[in-house]
């Protein structure tokens, strides 16, 4: 972080999946990920799984690989099933937007 | 209660109130996974709005300076996908049903999908599924949408539900939804993006609500193998219905604010009203 730059940051990614687009607005302090959402036109199931996933990535160091092995490990464990995107899709979506809130160690 | 092998119709809309015919849906859903009802088909209409799907931001999808102009209602709905407006020149059907196990999207865009598409084929349209759930149709321009549809799954439980546009106002419906996706519309899309058009502009000719309904009727009942029997909706949908209202669909928090489901849950519990 830049001295004397203000320790919060804000990233807003927009990746279009094969259907539908993930917006992802990620609210940065200090390198870590304070408040996520991941909002679009998606289909995914169980819908909740969204919800459980930006409250797992809350708190989380904004770093692409820990990122990721949290989307990861949160499809697998709910078994979720999307239609016309891939557990890729929100990777990309989320980590986009942390590397937009320019806060990737 | 109706036995399985018939196929429930109710034709229950509250058009003026589209909070109220929202919680109605939820209810008939959390209603089929209880088992108070069968397999039902419902069909419904809206005078004025904007439904918006379960994870999508109001400011993003919603010119709000048009929609207050206009008097429409922004509400959210319980499935995932995109906003769609309605009018009372859009009809909504939707389709709960228990089914396989382990059916999966496959059985909701799958299967439950083409007894909408058998619908149009009854009134002599060629239709097809594109985009995994959008529905087009042949006219002599080319192929248009005239069908946008949502869907959810629990266990061996499916809803999926749609719009059918007959005759919407386009005009106001391109001007209240914002096409978010424009700015997007340069770069590598897989999805094929199709004009929307009403069925009865589409190919220069009326079709009357009437026949329409019926052939979504007798298409359901063909693909399910299930006799048609009209009904009205019971005591426990319409008590849910009034709680899901009450803690939920009335709320800001829920239309407007993307709250998850689980945050009202404690509140349509408490409402022993």
């Amino acid at each position: 972080m830049v001295e004397g730059g203000s320790p919060l940051r804000i990233g807003i990614y927009e990746h279009k999946a094969p259907k539908g687009l993930i917006r992802v607005t990620v609210k940065v302090v200090d390198g870590v990920i304070e408040d996520i959402r991941i909002a679009g036109d998606f289909f995914i199931y169980p819908e909740d799984f969204v919800y459980e996933l930006e409250q797992k990535l809350g708190g989380l160091k904004a770093e692409p690989a820990a990122i990721g092995r949290v989307v990861e490990d949160l499809f697998r464990s709910e078994h979720v099933e999307s239609v016309g995107s891939s557990v890729d899709d929100f990777k990309t979506a989320i980590v986009s937007a942390v590397k937009e809130a320019g806060e990737v160690c | 209660m109706l036995e399985q092998r018939e196929l429930r119709v109710l034709i229950y809309e509250s058009p003026d109130d589209p909070y109220k015919s929202l919680a109605f849906e939820e209810a008939m859903w959390r209603a089929l996974r209880s088992n108070l009802i069968p397999d039902t088909l419902r069909i419904w209409r809206h005078r004025n709005a904007v439904i918006l799907g379960y994870f999508q931001l109001a400011e993003e999808e919603v010119n709000f300076e048009r929609a207050k102009e206009k008097g429409i209602d922004i509400v959210r709905r319980f499935t995932g996908g995109g906003a769609v407006y309605h009018d009372l020149g859009c009809l909504v059907w939707s389709i709960a049903v228990k089914g396989p196990k382990n059916g999966g999207t496959k059985f909701l865009y799958g299967d439950l999908l083409s007894g909408f598409v058998e619908a149009l084929r009854i009134l002599g349209v060629n239709a097809y599924i594109e985009n995994v759930n959008d529905v087009v149709i042949d006219t002599p321009a080319g192929r248009r949408k005239v069908s946008g549809t949502a869907a959810t799954l629990a266990e061996n439980y499916y809803l999926l539900h749609g719009t059918l546009l007959v005759e919407t106002d386009l005009e106001i419906l391109s001007s209240v939804l914002k096409v978010s996706r424009a700015k997007l519309a340069d770069k590598k899309i897989s999805e094929v993006k199709y004009r929307v058009a009403n069925l009865n502009d589409a190919l220069g000719k009326r079709f009357h609500m009437s026949d329409i309904i019926d052939a979504i009727i007798k298409a359901y009942s063909k693909i399910l193998g299930k006799r048609a029997v009209i009904d009205l909706p019971s005591r426990e949908e319409l008590n849910l219905a009034r709680k899901l209202y009450n803690a939920k669909y009335s709320k800001p928090e829920w239309n407007l604010l993307r709250f998850p489901s689980k945050y009202f849950e404690e509140d349509i519990n408490r409402d022993s009203k």
